[in-house]
């Protein structure tokens, strides 16, 4: 029960933060909690994390009460203000959005019985995301070990969210029980799936929308990713997260919201080496799409600067990482541009690009990503209309990049590691295709 | 649903087959994997090295001895759940010029031979096929 602590007070501070960053402008009252849980879940990583700046080693007490204070610094900035209603999310919830709750803690039913039976997680989770959490919590003031060459099998260039914000559960206790990664590898589908279901409702009025997620995550295959304890689940939450704080700018042109999605991405930077390409990405696609919108310039100024500035807070982790610690020869590339041994060739590509093919239409996916090319060829010109330019935008330049990576990194034998990575890589990004391909049937 | 042209309304008809086709798929893989499944689920090569860490705290780096082929993923699965459960302590694979070195063996025998020959003496008894053994006079 003491671990359930940890959860309330990130979801407190996570609401704090959206009702500061927002002020009176929230959206409906599901949407808001669970940005808030997410939200929060994130900054509390992030701060868990300064105790290793500053004190070069974990201090769960000072962590605690960092979160304690900030929470207690931003509700006392709302209560002078007259905004301070933390009940009110939970007041605009009815009846439905309660059962919302219940259908979508059947998926996390699913998961807990799949990830009960491999409480370690997979193999990433004990290689390399939970092998750093037990780090940072019982290497003492030699948590940096983790990056020692020798380790090179364990991804030691990857950065840590996931880890921290289990370090950050674990703060609450004494030892670093599997049972927290576990629990947090059924929390993540749930926000996720709560996410989706809450944006699509939110976006289009429709409470079937309660299938979108339901349909998504009673896939067998879902449930072993989901039941993963890998980052890639993080990692595609803060995507979706950062694109409904998008959407939700561009309906409302409320700043606050870019500021809540440069946070966002900023956290999204530290969860993968692939969230930070993501981050990149987002930021260049958002400031691109802000900058040309009709949106009165004032507005304009305020949400790039907004967004830039959260950003750059929310990624100073990602920063101090790549600055301090991340090791400058992790054992794990050759650019097959200038190696004469492993040359890139067309062949390799072909491969790729075949394998893309067999991968989409696999049996293992149900059918889930014909169905939502099916809606995005109904959606036919409504799915490329401008309010929903950032998904292909940002979806389009990360394959690209993912695919140039697997292209010029001749590291690894290409089958091998298309076997063992590109379904992770399409499984957090769907989520935001189904946001996207939802929205694309729905009028202007 | 009523504002939906037919087309989309088929869609959503396809979305709520699948689901209901994904649903029954899932709790049929569940119900079938879940007994059989949880008495060696918990299997962990770390398990069997659990304690180790303390035992060698004032250890930086323990030697990591294995008569498998690296490249065989096994050999890679069990180094790494066993690194899992010894942190902060530091396996260092196939590096035997540690003072402690863990060898794990494909049979007893072979680990028998193997610290044998290294001229160390085994500390720990068999844990599942793994020593913790010791050379004296490295530091």
């Amino acid at each position: 029960m003491i671990y359930l602590l940890p959860f309330l007070v990130s979801s407190t501070l996570g609401l704090l933060i959206v009702k500061t960053a927002l002020k009176d402008r929230l959206p409906g009252g599901l949407l808001t909690l669970f940005l808030s849980v997410v939200i929060g879940l994130g900054a509390s990583g992030l701060l868990t994390f300064t105790s290793f700046i500053l004190f070069n080693r974990l201090i769960a007490g000072y962590v605690i009460l960092l979160n304690i204070l900030l929470g207690a610094a931003l509700g006392i900035h709302l209560k002078r203000q007259g905004l301070l209603h933390l009940l009110s999310p939970f007041k605009a919830l009815t009846a439905k959005d309660i059962m919302a709750l219940c259908v979508l803690g059947i998926i996390t039913t699913a998961v807990f019985l799949y990830a009960s039976l491999y409480p370690y997680g997979g193999w990433d989770a004990w290689g390399s995301w939970n092998f750093k959490a037990r780090f940072l919590f019982l290497g003492g003031t030699e948590w940096t070990r983790m990056f020692d060459p020798v380790l090179w099998r364990n991804q030691i260039l990857y950065p840590f969210l996931l880890p921290l914000i289990n370090v950050w559960v674990w703060s609450f206790g004494h030892s670093p029980t599997y049972a927290v990664p576990m629990a947090m590898t059924c929390v993540i589908p749930f926000l996720t799936a709560g996410i989706l279901f809450a944006s699509l409702k939110e976006f289009t009025g429709r409470g079937q929308m309660l299938l979108i997620p339901l349909w998504i995550f009673s896939s067998m295959f879902v449930i072993q990713q989901s039941a993963s304890q890998y980052s890639d689940l993080l990692s595609g939450l803060f995507l979706l997260t950062a694109m409904v704080l998008f959407m939700l700018f561009q309906r409302t042109q409320e700043p606050g919201h870019l500021v809540l999605m440069g946070l966002v991405l900023g956290m999204m930077s530290f969860t993968k080496v692939e969230g930070a390409a993501l981050c990149l990405i987002m930021l260049g696609t958002t400031l691109g799409l802000l900058m040309t919108s009709n949106v009165p310039a004032r507005t304009q100024r305020q949400g790039a600067l907004g967004l830039i500035a959260a950003t750059a807070l929310a990624a100073l982790a990602t920063i101090v990482f790549t600055i301090l610690h991340m090791p400058k020869d992790g054992h794990v590339f050759i650019n097959g541009m200038t190696s004469a041994e492993q040359p890139v060739s067309w062949e390799r590509l072909g491969v790729i690009i075949t394998y893309y093919g067999k991968e989409l239409l696999g049996l293992k996916w149900s059918g889930l990503w014909l169905i939502l090319a099916a809606c995005l060829l109904l959606g036919g010109k409504k799915s490329l209309r401008r309010e929903l330019w950032i998904f292909p935008i940002v979806l389009g330049i990360y394959t690209a990049i993912f695919t140039a990576t697997y292209a010029i990194n001749t590291f690894y034998e290409i089958i091998w590691w298309l076997n063992t990575s590109l379904d992770r890589i399409l499984f957090a990004v769907i989520p935001v295709m189904a946001l996207w391909a939802f929205l694309a049937l729905e009028k202007e | 649903m009523k504002d939906l042209p037919l087309k989309i309304k088929i869609l959503w008809g396809a979305i709520a087959l699948v689901t209901a086709i994904n649903i029954t798929q899932t709790v049929t893989s569940l119900a079938a994997i879940y007994p059989r499944k949880k008495p060696t689920a918990f299997h962990f090569t770390g398990d069997r090295l659990s304690g180790l860490e303390q035992a060698l705290k004032n250890e930086k780096y323990v030697g990591y001895y294995t008569d498998r082929n690296m490249d065989d993923p096994r050999a890679i699965m069990e180094l790494l759940q066993a690194q899992y459960t010894v942190i902060p302590l530091i396996l260092d694979p196939q590096n035997i010029d540690h003072r402690y070195i863990i060898v794990n063996c494909a049979n007893i025998p072979a680990a028998v031979e193997k610290f044998k020959a290294l001229g160390a003496r085994p500390l720990s008894g068999n844990r599942g096929g793994i020593f913790l053994v010791e050379r004296p006079g490295r530091s």
